[in-house]
This record gives structure tokens, sequence and C-alpha cells, in this order.
């Protein structure tokens, strides 16, 4: 029964959603009804990978009119308001979803029958990894015309490849509770309609008229925690030695210790708002300019850390700071003529920002840079980003992991809770900026393995005994007794280590051992800086 | 345009009558209400007097009013209930609209002014029409009543309408009267709206009128004239008259949403807002607004319309617009609240409340806790007649190590207070802490921009990181900090900007961390001049000492095992409650009564000695001036405003002294510290019960003799207060439970006190442990 309904809702969407309005008319929440049918239709894994995925790849033009679609996505805006409806025609029938009516002549309108539906702007998620994509998706047929998005402003990289959708939300009680950035699969049908705002101009965009979504709350990616041990050489501890090694010898020149570092970062996030326990930032200093010799200027080499980074990760994006990029990109979202436009840290909660600072050349950083800045130090230190608008600004919740690279002794511009100069060898320096494709990837098994340990560490959950505790604190008065430096910051801190420490061994209680070793990593980073 | 007709079985013709009935006999509220709504002139005819409406239909006749608000508060007062008619105007708004202006109508008295050349064209038009038609003998049925309409027909919603947010305006709402509260982002240019077109005729010269309902409108081209061209048919004879057109002025806003009204999270949302008529031009962006009206829906037409099926887009059309004051927000007295502060007046151990609830989730510091609560309340500031002003507002600076929490509890105050601006030494922008003189942008003009210290006139200025401001700045803050205000004398503009504010500083010790080795007064690094200025300094210096390590590594590890700050072991005061309480406090004006005055003076000069003394063993490390007794009066006023008392007592002197002293040993090394006066809880409990027991028996004539106040009792942590007198007196334990609370102790140090001394045979407890007896020796 259900697989005939699937085969017709693929085939025909619109007219499998007015036959289960003929079904169900009598239904006084039929929008919820909709996404009740579909969902059960489309349920398992296998019937809604079915679904043909719109996304850069396959964007809008390449689907005809009123095809049925699945596209994942970042909600960009939910401010415009909502639109009305007639529930139903004159005639009886089905109204909403898009489905016109052949009548042409003016009729009165029933406003009894009126209901309203949310807009939505939702666009392709930003920094979404290839491979998260392809786990998801299925494997990618790269298309060979480039969409060109309409909008784009509406987008935190409006440079770069995206699409951006109007989304119409029938089932209300659901669309109330969509926030910005929060990542969702939409399900429905695709059309393309006007734009709905209140300017003069009218702009045909591609419309989702939805019927169910699915929403993503941490990530859309999922892996187990504690790690499953499938063999002897594939131990938490042992992936996460080679995992190390990996990132050292691709990205940092062979510092096993900063890559360590990196590590303990990329599975941070937020814990707990109030209070406040928050992902450390990294500073990984001295980190060299890109070699001059090369073709390429230096602004636009981007360190191989960048590409390894995605190759780990479902989310993680790169931003180039120069004094251009600072001056003119809007990092913060900001409303104007009632249209909220984005910024560039208008990302999903739980991607990794790596930043790199070698671009910026000396000059003059401007008002529009002064604020960037300003607005990227409060996402680190509170992870909270203001989204501006006429007369006021609202604070909105971020969980973005930073990783600044710098040349100097630290980050010219931010403040990060942790600093560690790079130790490299000279002669690999041109192993720091190499092409994504000369990146050595490890075998399949052993990348799935990393990305297991990567993404099951950022869902974990790590306890700390009372035992761990009673140690912790005896630790810290003993330290300050012999060293009145020591204040309560390097406390935070080093109990924030341990536990990602403990995180990144998959471990389910925070033990002893795992305190001493994090703190005495923090002690050979400490040494570094003098 | 047809709306949802709610209530089938309404009978519209009864519904016009119940209408009649109450536009002629309403009478208001009394004559006052009357006049306070019509501005009334003199001129009134006295017939109408008291009528509320058909005074106004007069005006309206006489071409004198053009805006008619019928308030549904005096409905439902004719009515005597908002069931009836009442509900059927909010739900059906836009029929009521109508209804009522059939009403008027028909009721509209005949104007007692003639017609001037001040009136608009087709008033002219209409008029000599209707004297050609009477001279005609009625040969024409005159025209249809909503061309004549000239007023606009407000319905202003009752009061106890509760505004709601753009989001919570659902399909529910359409078609009736809400009221909407938001900030007006954007307002259009005012723009005419066709409300009726007038047409010519080129052959029989009689004019045509259309009425224009809505966006688009087809124009006609036949001559309506029945009589001459219709008969003829004769065809595009008709010119559009622009002059005798009516239009009506209307503005297209928007609203958002204001912050308070959007689940953390969420975008904010806006609406669009029609205004019509006379309410055109009342807002502007960054008004915050309560608009009533009505929640209308407009289909899409044209292009629009075909293509994306049966949609409508909702537009508020404006009947009531009600402007919200700035001050809105900083109080609105509720009866909870009310009922809250009662109690809180009551409580016996309020001052240590209160202080404990500032920056709760701070742990220990509660002298500098109390200070700053001081600060808040302030001290009352006195003109003297020849315009010298002494001023009441507590200066408090803050100084330490970093990481003691000295911003979080900067940013506490900024955030309490009712007007607190929390800025750094640094100052960002160019207009920084004082004033600046700028150049607008638009006009080309100078401007005065005020710095933060001009924005926290009346409230406090908290300064994080003082050490390093500017040095211009900083000489202004001289100014500031006594005379309260800002002197500018730039770009040709020389005047004086008030600065009453409090100002709460936070520094850094000279490099940064305190040095030990160095003297206080090189570690702190502020100029005598601006020191002194400061009411009370404390210095709050992060030493190595085992309890309060513990607690710090208990209190992080708690936070990191179960990722919520551990309980409180004291109940806290919510922060609007106690802004509430403050505002009240400041209301009172405490005088220090003479026997109070004396004992200060007292003090003073032995503080003056003690100065001095220090100053010769070169151990002082700060200044007792005459702003020191000044600071000592204030913190003395601001206890007693705490306590809501128009005098100042003793017990108020004394912690004014005890935090000056405690400020001022805060700056000592420990080493120092020994020879401090015995000041245990229990020392200064009994000291209380002392002093109670002395003004009980002497009076309020008496006159203290506490310069001998220093001694011990064989255990070392008493102060055996021997100068008092012998005899037996009795002190009720309600009396001393409230004093002793009230001073900041617990009611476990009250009773280890009494105990204590009870063993000591200095008193006994009396009538069922209800009053405390002191025993002589």
């Amino acid at each position: 029964m259900v697989s005939a309904y699937f085969a017709d809702a693929l085939r025909d969407p619109t007219s499998e959603l007015q036959e289960l309005y003929a079904r169900a008319s009598t239904s006084q929440d039929f929008p919820s009804e909709v996404a009740r049918h579909f969902s059960r239709v489309f349920s398992t894994d296998d019937t809604f990978r079915e679904i043909p995925v719109l996304d850069v790849h396959n964007p809008p033009e390449s689907y005809s009119s009123r095809q049925l679609v699945r596209f994942r996505a970042m909600i960009q805006d939910t401010s415009p308001s909502s639109e009305m409806y007639l529930r139903r025609t004159t005639g009886g029938t089905l109204g909403g979803w898009g489905i016109h009516s052949n009548e042409d002549e003016e009729i009165d309108i029933d406003y009894n029958e009126l209901r309203e539906c949310n807009i939505l702007w939702a666009v392709s998620v930003p920094g979404e990894s290839t491979w998260c994509g392809i786990e998801l998706d299925g494997s990618i047929t790269p298309s060979q015309s480039i969409h060109k998005p309409l909008r784009s402003h509406k987008h935190p990289d409006s440079d770069g490849r995206h699409i951006g959708v109007q989304i119409k939300m029938y089932d209300t009680a659901v669309a109330e509770h969509f926030k910005p950035t929060e990542v969702v699969t939409f399900v429905g049908i695709l059309t393309n309609e006007p734009l709905h705002s209140d300017g003069d101009h009218e702009l045909d965009v591609p419309t989702l008229h939805v019927f169910f979504a699915r929403h993503h709350p941490h990530s859309a990616i999922t892996r187990a925690y504690p790690f499953v041990t499938r063999s002897e050489e594939s131990t938490a501890i042992k992936t996460r030695e080679r995992l190390i090694k990996w990132i050292a010898d691709q990205s940092l020149g062979g510092d096993v210790e900063a890559a360590e570092w990196v590590l303990l970062t990329i599975i941070a996030r937020v814990q707990s708002r109030h209070p406040p326990l928050l992902p450390p930032t990294l500073t990984i200093s001295h980190f060299p300019p890109p070699p001059t010799t090369e073709s390429l200027s230096p602004p636009a080499a981007i360190p191989s850390l960048s590409d390894v980074l995605s190759a780990l990760l479902p989310l993680a994006r790169t931003l180039p700071l120069s004094l251009d990029f600072l001056n003119k990109t809007r990092f913060a979202p900001e409303s104007k003529e009632e249209d909220l436009h984005s910024g560039a840290l208008q990302i999903p909660q739980g991607s990794v920002l790596l930043i790199t600072e070698h671009g910026v050349q000396e000059g003059k950083l401007v008002e529009q840079g002064l604020v960037n800045i300003g607005t990227l130090q409060e996402v680190m230190n509170s992870q909270t980003l203001a989204y501006r608008f006429l007369f006021s600004q609202f604070s909105f919740p971020t969980d973005i992991t930073c990783i600044v690279l710098t040349e100097g002794k630290k980050s010219a511009f931010f403040k990060t809770d942790i600093v560690i100069p790079l130790k490299f060898d000279p002669e690999s320096l041109s192993t720091l900026y190499k092409p994504a494709s000369d990146i050595l990837l490890p075998d399949v098994k052993e990348l799935e393995a990393f990305r297991d340990l990567v993404v099951g560490s950022r869902a974990g959950k790590v306890q700390v005994t009372e035992a761990t505790s009673q140690h912790i604190q005896q630790d810290f008065v003993n330290d300050r007794r012999q060293n009145p430096a020591i204040t309560s910051d390097d406390l935070i801190r080093r109990m924030t280590i341990a536990k990602l420490y403990a995180l990144s061994l998959h471990e389910i209680e925070l033990s002893i051992d795992t305190w001493e070793r994090a703190k005495a990593l923090d002690e050979r980073r400490k040494a570094r800086l003098v | 345009m047809a709306l949802p007709v709610v209530n089938i079985n309404v009978d519209y013709d009864a519904e016009r009558d119940k209408i009649r009935h109450f536009l002629v006999n309403y009478t208001g509220k009394g004559i006052e209400r009357g006049f306070a709504d019509l501005g009334l002139d003199e001129d009134e005819p006295p017939q109408g007097r008291g009528m509320k409406y058909m005074q106004q239909l007069q005006r309206i006749a006489n071409r004198e009013q053009q805006m008619l608000t019928i308030d549904l508060e005096d409905i439902a007062e004719f009515e005597k209930t908002v069931a009836d008619l009442v509900y059927r105007i909010r739900n059906n708004t836009q029929r009521y609209v109508g209804l009522f202006s059939d009403v008027v109508d028909s009721v509209m008295p005949t104007p007692t002014k003639d017609i001037s050349e001040h009136d608009e064209v087709i008033d002219v038009i209409l008029h000599q029409r209707r004297e050609r038609n009477e001279r005609l003998e009625g040969l024409e049925e005159g025209f249809p009543d909503h061309l004549l309409r000239r007023y606009n027909l407000y319905f202003q919603p009752l009061r106890s309408d509760i505004a709601m947010a753009v989001r919570d305006v659902k399909g529910v709402n359409l078609g009736k009267l809400i009221t909407v509260r938001g900030i007006v982002t954007r307002v259009s240019e005012v723009k005419p709206l066709l409300l009726v077109n007038a047409y010519t005729c080129d052959v029989c010269g009689s004019e045509t009128f259309q009425e224009i309902s809505r966006k688009q409108f087809t124009p006609i081209v036949d001559c309506q004239n029945e009589n001459e061209c219709k008969k003829n048919g004769i065809h595009g004879s008709l010119h559009m008259q622009t002059r005798a057109c009516r239009f009506s002025p209307f503005q297209e806003v928007k609203i958002q949403e204001m912050a308070d009204q959007v689940p953390v999270g969420h975008i904010p949302r806006s609406m669009t807002i029609h205004v019509n008529g006379s309410l055109t031009r009342q807002m502007n962006p960054g008004d915050v607004v309560h608009l009533g009206g009505i929640f209308l829906p407009v289909p899409y037409t044209g292009f629009q319309a075909v293509r994306a099926g049966l949609l409508t887009d909702t537009y508020l059309e404006t009947h009531h617009i009600n402007q919200l004051k700035k001050q809105y927000s900083d109080m609105e007295l509720t009866p909870e609240i009310d009922a809250a502060l009662v109690h809180l007046r009551h409580d016996p151990a309020l001052y240590q409340k209160l202080a404990q609830s500032i920056a709760p989730e701070i742990y220990g510091h509660m002298d500098v806790k109390k200070a700053l609560l001081l600060l808040l309340v302030g001290g009352a500031t006195k003109s003297m007649g020849d315009g010298v002003k002494i001023r009441g507002d507590i200066n408090v600076c803050l100084m330490g190590d970093p990481g003691v929490a000295k911003s979080q509890l900067l940013k506490y105050i900024a955030k309490v207070a009712p007007r607190g601006v929390y800025t750094t030494g640094k100052g960002s922008s160019g207009v920084g802490l004082t004033a600046a003189v700028m150049r607008d942008p638009v006009t080309d003009e100078m401007v005065l921009e005020g710095g933060a210290l001009v924005l926290a006139d009346n409230g406090i200025c908290c300064i994080d990181e003082f050490d390093k401001m500017e040095e211009t700045d900083r000489t202004a803050i001289h100014e500031v900090m006594e005379q309260q205000t800002i002197s500018i004398s730039k770009a040709g503009i020389s005047t004086t900007l008030n600065a009453r504010t409090s100002i709460l500083a936070a520094a850094n010790p000279l490099y940064g961390r305190y040095n030990p080795k160095v003297s206080p007064v090189e570690n702190i690094n502020l100029p005598a001049a601006l020191l002194s200025r400061f009411d009370l300094l404390f210095l709050i210096l992060d030493k190595p000492s085992r309890d309060e390590d513990e607690r710090l590594a208990q209190h992080v590890t708690h936070v990191h095992m179960y990722s919520q700050p551990p309980e409180l072991e004291f109940e806290t005061i919510d922060p609007l409650l106690i802004r509430h309480y403050i505002a009240g406090a400041r209301q009172k004006r405490p005088t220090v009564p003479p026997e109070v005055s004396n004992y200060v003076v007292e003090s003073y000069v032995r503080l003056r000695k003690q100065s001095k003394e220090e100053e010769e063993q070169n151990k002082s490390h700060s200044y007792t001036s005459a702003r020191t007794l000044l600071g000592v009066l204030r913190l003395a006023q601001a206890l007693a405003r705490l306590r809501y008392s128009d005098e100042v007592e003793h017990g108020d002197v004394d912690e004014a002294l005890r935090l000056m002293e405690v400020s001022k040993e805060s700056l000592y090394e420990d080493e120092d510290r020994e020879q401090d006066r015995d000041r245990t809880n229990t020392s200064q409990i009994f000291r209380l019960m002392k002093d109670m027991a002395n003004d009980r028996k002497r009076g309020p004539k008496r006159k203290t003799k506490r310069t001998k106040r220093i001694g011990k009792g064989p255990g070392g942590e008493r102060d055996m207060d021997v100068d008092s007198d012998e005899e037996d007196e009795e002190l009720s334990m309600v009396d001393i439970r409230a004093r002793v609370l009230a001073a900041g102790f617990t009611e476990a140090q009250l009773m280890e006190t009494i105990i204590n001394y009870e063993d000591l045979d200095i008193w006994m407890r009396v009538a069922n442990n209800s009053k405390l007896r002191f025993t002589s020796n």
C-alpha cells in the first residue's frame, strides 16, 4: 500500500496530494495530515533517498515544474510575514501548495477559508563538506551548467556556489519553531513563484511547497559514541594517534603537538550556555605565510589544514582574512529594507571556522572592518552573533569553533583561549600550502575511522566523577600554593581541555589519568610559548 | 470589501438604531472630558454641550473637524457591557465603520457656518449643486451619502485590549479590531489616495462622481446624466477634474517586533500598516507604538495572482495610534511587584539580602557588594541657596588583579541601574566619555554629541579600564565627579552639560598585577586629586588562600560536572524587584538629626587624627579630607534611604564608617591587618545591642562618648564597651532581631552572641526569652 503511494508521490506529487485531500478533506488540520502521510511514505532511508535532491549540482532549473524534491538547507531568514491562502476553492478542491485555480474571472473569496502559511528563505548549507553530501545524497553528478543564484546576498558566502529557495510551510505549528541557521531537510513540490515581499520589483524565485521537514538539531551526520572498536588496530587510542599523525603530516609540517591541539579544538562544541561552557578557541602562531615563489598570489593560497578539516568534518569553512575582505564583507547579518542580508558568520551550529591572517597587508581598516573584527571576537568569546536590525540588535546563539592561523606571536586581531606556536621543519614549508589534490588521504577504511572518531567525539558526553573532581580541586589548591600566578582562568581552561581530551579518547568518564595527561599537554604548550 | 460575517443573525437595522441612540444620547464622563477631547472653543452652541459625539458632528458639519473617533470605552460605558455592541464591533470592525458612517450621515446636523474660500473645491461644488438643486425644486434625488462624507471615522480600542506581538497575529484575527505593539522601522511618504473621482461632462456640464474603494479602478467615460447625455446617447464626453476629486492622505508604515516579544533565537517579524486620513504623519521611524486597527487581507492582483494562485497579503488598517513614552520601558509598577516591595520592606535582613543579590554568581566580596548597593541608592543631592550643589551620588573605584570579576560587577550594575552606561576607559568612539562637537553629515551643522557620562546623567556610569583612560577624559572626570557637569568649549560652542552621575570605576594596578614589593600608592597609580573623589576604593586581590581556592575549584568542577551552576546558598532578589526597590528608596530625602551629626563630627575628627598619625609614620595610603566627611554622610544617607527612613540613624553612620574602614583596610598588607580592632561578628553584634540599650536609656538628647571603644575582652574576641552605664536594661528580642538582621548579620550569629555573653553574665534572657536584660556588675 505504502509502496504504491511512494511511486505515485514521486511521479505526480500534486495529484497524490489532491487524492489525499479527497480522502481527508474533513480533517481540521490538513497540513499536519499531509506531513504525517508523506513522512510515513518516505519513512525508510531507502525510500527517502529516492527523492531527487535539490543542490548546487542539481539546481532548480534542472527540474520540471511541480516535481517532488528534497532540499537540505540552512534556514537563513524567517522574517517574511506569513501569507494567506485559500484552503479550498469554491469548487471544493484543494487550495494551497501552489495549486492554481483555472477560473480566470475574479471570484469572491470566502474569508473563512483563509489559512496562513509561513514563508522562510533557506539556502544550501554553507561549509558542508563533499563527503557529507555524498553520504546523505548519494554520488554526485556534476551538472554542466553553472547555477546563477538569485538574491545571493542571502547566503553567507555570496560569491560561492549555492542555491537559495523560498520555502512555504503550510504546517505552521512546525514552522514556528524554525530558527535561523538551523539545518533542515525539506521535502515538497518545487515551483517557480514570485517572491513574497513588499518591494515593488517582482522577482520569480524557486519556491518549495513543503510536505514535511526533517530537522537536524546538531548535525545531519551522526556517529556512535563511544567508538565501536572493530579490531586491535582500530581502538580509539590508536586511531587517535594515527589521526593526529596524519593531520600533522598533511597540514602542519609534522608538528604532532599542534595537531593534537587542532584535534581537541575541532571536537569541541557548546556544552551549556548558562553557565557558559563554550568551545575553546585556538591560535596557531608562527604559522608561515605561503611561499611567494609559487604562481599563486599569497592571499589566494589556502593552507592545507583547510582541506584536512573538510575531509574530517561535516561542516568546515575557511575565512581568509585580508584588508579588503574585512572592509567589504559583512560578518553579521543585517536587515536592510526589511530584508535580512546574510553575513559571513551566519553559519550552522557545529561549524568549524578556520581563520587565516596571512593575507592581511598594511593598510587601513575602515569602520566595517572594525565592526567585523568585533563581531568575530564576540562569537569567539560568548558564542553569540548580533544580527543588526534598524533601531535594534538581536543576539543569536552560535556554535562555531574558531582556529586562527597567524604568522606572528599571537593573532593580530583576536584573543583566543589557547595559543600554540607551530614548530615545523623548514623543508616542509611547501607542504603547508599544497593543493587539495596533493593531500595524501588514507585508505577508505582508515578515513572512515577518522571521521567516526571526530564526528562521534563531537556528539559525545563525558562525565566528571566525584573522585576526579576531588583530585582536580586538590590539584588546583596545591598548584596555587606553589605558584600564585595560577588563576581560576587556568583551572577553567584545563578543565575544558581535559574534558575534550577524554572526548577525543571516547571515554565515558574523565579519569585522573586523562586529567594528568591533559595537564601535561597544556604544560608543554606553555613551555613552548616562552 | 466583504468580510467574514461572524454572527449571521445580527439585525443590522436594529444595530443602526442602537448606534443612533448612542451617538445622540451619549454625554461623556462629565464636561471636563468633553473639553479635553475637543479642545473646546468658546463659541460652542450651548444646547450641544456635554453631548460628546453630537458636538463633534456639528464641528464636522462646519468643516472644522475631520476625525471622528468612537471610543469603545464610551460604548461599553453607555451600554454597560462589552459583550453586546462592543463585541460585535471588535469582531467585524469594517462592517461597523460602514454602519456608524451611515448613522452619522443620517444624524449629521446642518452646518451652522456658510461655505467660504477656505474650503475644498469639492465642497464648494457640492454646496453649489445643492443650492441649484433646491432651486430646481429637487429634480434630482441628491448625492449618495458616501460622497458627502468628509470625516474619517475611527474606533479607539478598549484600554484593556492587550497589545499583541506581530507573530501572534494570525488568520483568526482577520477582520477584527486588534492592538499591536512594535517599533516603527519604515514610514513611506504621504501619498494622496483617491477616494472620489470627479468628472465633468463636455456636453451637458454636469458632474459625475465615482467612488473608489480599491487600488485599481476603471475611469468612467460616458456621462451619467440621465436627463441629457444618457438620453441622447452621447459617449466619451467626460473629463476628469483633478481639482474636484477627493483625496485622502495615505501612508504605508512598517512596524517590527520589539526585543521582548521575540522568542530567543528567532528573527523579529514585521507588519505592514496602512494609515489613512488624519492619522498620517503621526509616526516616525524609531517610535514605539501601540496600534489599534483592523487586520485585513488584500488579494494579490494582476500578474502575481495568476502566478501564485489564490493568495492574499495582509495589513493592518490603523484606527488608533498610541505613542509610548520613552521611559515606558524603565518602570512599570504592577500590583504583584508592589506587593513584593511591601513584603521586602518588612524583611529585617533586607540590607544583607539586597547586597547578596548583586551579581549573585560572583562569590564573596560582601562588602564590595554592599558598597555597590549604596552606590545604586545614592545619597541626596543638596542645592544650597547660593547655587552651590553638594553631590549626593556615590563614586566607587574597584581596583584589583585581572580575573577577580571586576568587569562582571560593573556590567551587572550597568544592567540593573535605570540609566546605567557601561564603557571602557579606552573609549571606542571619538565621542568617548565626555562630549564632542561633531559636524552633522546631513545638515552640515555643528552638533554637540554627549559621551557616556552625559548619557548616564541621573544614572550610573561604569567605566572599566579606568587606568588606561585618555588623559583628556581623565581631566574631564575631575569635574564630573565633584561638580557633576561637563564643560565644553570647542568649535565656537561653549556650554556646560549636566552629568549628574555616579561613577563606578574599575582599574588594574600598575603593570597589570598587584605588586606587593612596591607601596600601595605606587600600585594604585592614580593621582590623589582623583582618588579623593571616590567615596570608596576597594582593592580586590587574588591571593592564594586554601579555603577560597578550594571553593573556587569546587565551583569550576561542579559546573563541568553538571553543566549548571551550583545552587546558591542564599535566596536572591530578582533584579527587576531590586530596581523597583531602589527607585522607591531614591525618592526619600533623609536628614541628619543633630545628635547623629555630632557623632559624625567626632568620628571625622578621630579619622583625621588617625590619618595624621599614619602620615607621620609614613604609612598612609589614602587621604582623609573634608571629602571623606561628605562621603560618610552620603553613605549614611543611602543606608537610611534603603530603610525607607526619613532620618539618618547612628547605625547608618556606623555602617558607613565601617565600609570606609574596610575599603581602606583592603589597601593594607596582611601583616597590618592584625593590629586592627576586634571585629568578629559576635563583638559587632554585641556593640550594636549595647548601643540600642544606651539609646533607649538616654533618649534622643544623649551625646555619645565613644572614643574609648577599643578594648578587648578576656577571650580576645569581644569588645568590652565598658564606658557605658551600669543600670539594668531590658530590650525586646523582637527589636534586637530586627536591628541586628538589618545590620547584615544572620540569625545564627545573633544567637551565638547572646549565648556567649550570657555565659559571661553580661546579660540574661528574661520573660520567656522574649526580652534581654543587661546585668549590672
